[in-house]
């Protein structure tokens, strides 16, 4: 519990680091949103207008120290404060929504690849020397080597163009407005497949290449051995004494994984012109919307984190060794 | 003594190494009674775990078993399927690790790890396995409640105690004991091999006890065995053994070790090192180190035979 303590301690310090640079670094470059913005409306503001928007971005002549101040208040409240690019929204609302698409495709892919392919590296390592130890590992390692923002264009040109299996982009059709109903679901289902798909299919190769080498390690340890010598069935011997130890090099890079879902779906919401937290990244920085920007970035910087955090607890309960270490 | 329970006979063990095959064990023939202490001896890297291993087909790949007979029972566990050698093993022949440290997988109580094999083999009710795992525990001399521990929060030496307890679960008619205190200091030791000694005499197991401490072996076991470069060197009694070793090895080994009283005789090493099996010397695989080496150990390799009543050497000047 104090190794909980302690770890949650270091992650609000590395947070609040991340939030201080994270005020400083935009206030460094040339140019404000509120000019920005400015520009935008073609002179059509007035001054006075400009120095209320000046004064919304929080863009102040008050001290540094103040502006920080207001800064981080703003923070604790969740208040990031107004989009320029989709003005007059608010950075937090406009987030959220794409937060959730970009949990939703590339959390999905994530957690299906992992799964796929640590399943696959215990099959490949247990039969080791089969064909799938064989062959799957270096045809998934090289699909896996072409840039992927290629491979996606690849698919997206023949399963969606070309054979019109599945839209072009969207995270739904635009016809149907955000329901529970069964249509909007469907909808939302296939427009995120082929993002899904090829995230997996492109990071598989790496869960199973490595799960797959914990595993021939493992299993030439000596408990391994004597769970063999003990006589007890091929199953168990593989899942409880041997998946169940090779998991835990494999549940960090799952953790690391998690938390560069935020940052790391940039591409492939390019590729599909998904609505996410990419391509709302994307769209500030071509707006110079600041406020965006930070907002995005403070999200990426605390998923990270949360993430470590998380698989701090996750491994406290795998591996009891740490439990020592922790007290 | 009656009948052997366990026969190995011409067992040959290869590695394969890409092209070439190393022989880790050559020819080995060895017998096991009922409730006999059989000592294994022999430099490092001379075949004696790997033939620990092969007795419960557990040897790790590169090796394979490339000729000869292990028999339990008069059944060949060679030719056994792996359902019959699944209920072979730990009930029938159980084995200790050299290094308990790893023996003991890291993640899982000792409990569990004591139970699933009693569950795996007995049709017993779980709360059962637990009663029969905590008095296992408290036969070697461990609390019960180290039931819901994890392996690194016991020492070494319990550690080393819980394998016994746990080869000693199923009640097998043999336990492989491959060094199984070398990690351990002299005071355990001791204790240890005192415990072992008690329980064997008490439930009447065989025990095939490996190590390259002939010391130890020439007191705790009936018959030894001296293994040299993946060849038996010589079987005997461990009285007729130490007064009177056959083989020029094992007479070196005897010089070799130091005497408790103090005398003027210094321990004396053996010249040379071990050969690689890679390439072993033709002839008797020790002649390069022996003095007393002859034109014919060069060419031949020398036959077991017999010598004295139980007492086996394969040296060319012994005949």
């Amino acid at each position: 519990m104090r190794y909980i303590l302690r770890r949650l301690g270091f992650y609000l310090v590395a947070a609040w680091a991340a939030v201080t640079l994270n005020f400083f670094l935009p206030r460094l470059m040339p140019g404000d949103p509120a000019t920005a913005l400015f520009a935008r409306f073609r002179g059509q503001l007035s001054p006075e207008a400009m120095e209320a928007l000046r004064e919304t971005f929080g863009l102040t002549e008050a001290p540094l120290v103040k502006q920080y101040l207001t800064y981080l208040g703003h923070i604790l409240r969740g208040d990031m404060g107004i989009s320029v690019a989709y003005f007059p929204s608010e950075v937090s609302g406009v987030i959220a929504t794409g937060l959730l698409w970009t949990i939703l495709i590339a959390g999905t892919a994530v957690v299906v690849s992992f799964a796929i392919g640590t399943t696959l590296g215990i099959i490949a390592a247990s039969r080791r020397g089969g064909w799938l130890d064989n062959v799957l590992p270096s045809v998934l390692i090289f699909v896996g080597s072409f840039p992927y923002f290629w491979l996606a264009m690849v698919v997206l040109f023949i399963m969606g163009f070309t054979l019109r299996w599945f839209p072009l982009g969207h995270a739904y059709s635009d016809n149907l407005t955000p329901s529970l109903s069964l249509e909007f679901i469907s909808s939302v289902l296939t427009h995120a497949f082929l993002p899904v798909a090829t995230v997996v299919v492109a990071t598989l190769g790496g869960w199973l290449l490595s799960m797959r080498n914990n595993m021939v390690s493992v299993l030439g340890s000596d408990y391994v051995n004597l769970a063999r010598a003990k006589g007890l069935k091929p199953a168990r011997v593989i899942m409880r004494y041997a998946a169940r130890n090779a998991l835990l090099p494999s549940v960090t890079g799952f953790g690391m994984a998690l938390g560069y879902i935020l940052g790391g779906s940039l591409l492939t919401e390019i590729v599909f012109s998904y609505p996410g937290q990419g391509y709302l990244l994307v769209q500030a920085v071509r707006n110079q919307d600041y406020p965006l920007m930070q907002g995005i970035f403070l999200m990426i910087t605390l998923a990270v984190l949360g993430a470590n955090l998380i698989i701090d607890v996750v491994y406290l309960w795998l591996d009891p060794r740490t439990r020592e270490i922790g007290r | 003594m009656n009948e052997p329970i366990l026969k190995i006979e011409n067992l040959s063990v290869d590695y394969v190494t890409g092209e070439t095959l190393v022989r880790a064990v050559d020819r080995v023939s060895l017998d096991v009674k009922p409730g006999e202490i059989v000592g294994l001896a022999g430099e490092s890297g001379c075949g004696k775990t790997t033939l620990a291993k092969a007795i419960l087909r557990i040897l790790p790949p590169p090796a394979i078993i490339t000729g000869g007979k292990i028999e339990y029972r008069g059944k060949n566990i060679l030719e056994i399927n792996e359902g019959e050698l699944r209920k072979l093993r730990w009930q029938k022949i159980s084995i200790v690790f050299q290094s308990a440290m790893n023996a003991l997988n890291p993640v899982i109580r000792i409990g569990e790890q004591i139970t699933d094999v009693i569950l795996a083999h007995k049709s017993v009710s779980p709360d059962e396995a637990y009663d029969r795992a905590s008095q296992l525990l408290e036969m070697v001399g461990i609390h019960p409640i180290h039931l819901n521990s994890y392996s690194h929060q016991l020492s070494g030496g319990m550690r080393q105690r819980v394998c016994i307890a746990l080869a000693l679960a199923l009640e097998p008619d043999i336990v492989i004991m491959d060094e199984p205190t070398t990690a351990l200091d002299v005071i355990v030791e001791r204790e240890i091999l005192n415990q072992i000694k008690d329980l064997q005499a008490r439930l009447g197991f065989s025990v095939i006890y490996i190590t390259h401490d002939l010391a130890r072996l020439l007191q705790f076991s009936h018959r030894l065995a001296i293994l040299y470069a993946a060849h038996i060197a010589e079987i005997a009694p461990a009285q007729e053994l130490q007064e009177n070793p056959l083989h020029p090895y094992t007479q070196k080994l005897m010089r070799a070790m130091p005497s408790l009283v103090p005398s003027e005789v210094k321990p004396e090493t053996i010249p040379g090192t071990p050969p690689s099996l890679a390439s072993p010397p033709p002839g008797c695989r020790f002649h390069p180190r022996c003095d007393r080496a002859i034109e014919i150990c060069q060419r031949e390799k020398p036959p077991l035979v017999e010598k004295a009543t139980n007492h086996l050497v394969a040296c060319h000047l012994a005949s």
